[in-house]
């Protein structure tokens, strides 16, 4: 169960995350305030923005299945 | 059509049941055999828990599949299907397995390693009917229940009795059931959640949306769900004590 699962290719697992101890993947998908919708004219906010940006990422299992 | 926060909430509530309105409710996209989701959904139940919030969140669950290239009539090795079909290292596959149950065994959740692996359109097909015919509600409960039952190895939900079976204890007519699971009549609606995860930045899951305006990747940490739920929950007081 390996290869990054967020999207952002930096987070290699659980324990680098909690290492980083920043939202460093979860900041990839959906990054920072505002981010539109394709389709949607309402903005959405990252979880990470309304925190102050200094929550654990949080981990995935991938589109292809597989889980870090 | 131009989609705002309330249409796109509606259009995922078909058959409405509840009447009270929740503080928080939270959009997750998920599959039944996705390991993360299982331990974000724990911790977000735990984070409600732990914050007095259980009459004031609402979950929903949304379609999501990990892998839908998987076979449907191969049921493996959970293990064996990622060495075979990913590629991936026998050895790593199983540690990560082991640092995965745990976390789980930490928040006093089962976890049981070498589970059935195939693929999960059936069960997400039979959400999606039980959200039409009972509305999100029932169809969440459902889901969750079997998504549970795979990962304490209580049940298996690539066994369509199975499937089927719960479908019945939420309340779907057996008949409706058996012609979902098997059927191609709700491939549109399973799609349509996964392009709709997918529009939103999501990559993989689980992936949380709160109050149709927060988005959240990943299985975040307990503390950062309470954060998020205090958060979000004085927000919306605040905005009904303006409006």
């Amino acid at each position: 169960m390996s290869s990054p699962a967020n999207g952002s290719g930096s987070i290699t697992g659980r324990a680098d995350a909690q290492k980083a101890g920043t939202a460093t993947a979860a900041d990839a998908v959906g990054a920072g305030s505002g981010t539109p919708v394709p389709g949607s004219a309402a903005p959405l906010t990252a979880l990470t923005s309304l925190l102050g940006g200094t929550i654990e990422a949080g981990t995935s299992c991938a589109a292809d299945g597989t889980c870090d | 059509m131009t989609q705002t926060p309330e249409t796109r909430a509606a259009e995922r509530q078909p058959a409405p049941i509840d009447s009270a309105e929740p503080l928080i409710t939270v959009d997750v996209w998920t599959d039944v055999v996705c390991p993360w989701c299982y331990i974000g959904e724990s911790r977000l139940h735990d984070a409600i828990e732990a914050e007095g919030l259980a009459d004031q969140v609402r979950i929903r669950a949304h379609s999501f599949e990990l892998d839908p290239t998987s076979p449907t009539d191969s049921v493996k090795d959970n293990i064996a299907h990622l060495v075979e079909a990913k590629g991936m290292d026998e050895a790593k596959v199983r540690e990560m397995e082991g640092q995965i149950q745990g976390m789980a065994q930490e928040m006093g959740r089962e976890y049981v390693t070498g589970r059935p692996m195939a693929n999960t359109r059936g069960v997400h097909r039979v959400m999606q009917a039980i959200g039409e015919a009972r509305g999100a509600d029932a169809a969440t409960e459902f889901f969750m229940q079997l998504q549970r039952g795979y990962f304490t190895g209580a049940l298996n939900p690539f066994e369509a009795d199975a499937v089927i079976s719960r479908a019945v204890e939420a309340g779907l007519d057996e008949q409706v059931a058996r012609a979902a699971h098997a059927g191609h009549t709700h491939d549109d609606k399973v799609e349509a959640e996964v392009r709709e995860a997918a529009s939103m930045g999501a990559r993989g899951v689980p992936f949380f949306l709160f109050n149709d305006k927060y988005t959240a990747p990943g299985a975040l940490p307990l503390e950062s769900f309470r954060q998020a739920l205090r958060q979000i929950a004085d927000e919306t007081l605040a905005e009904r004590a303006q409006s």
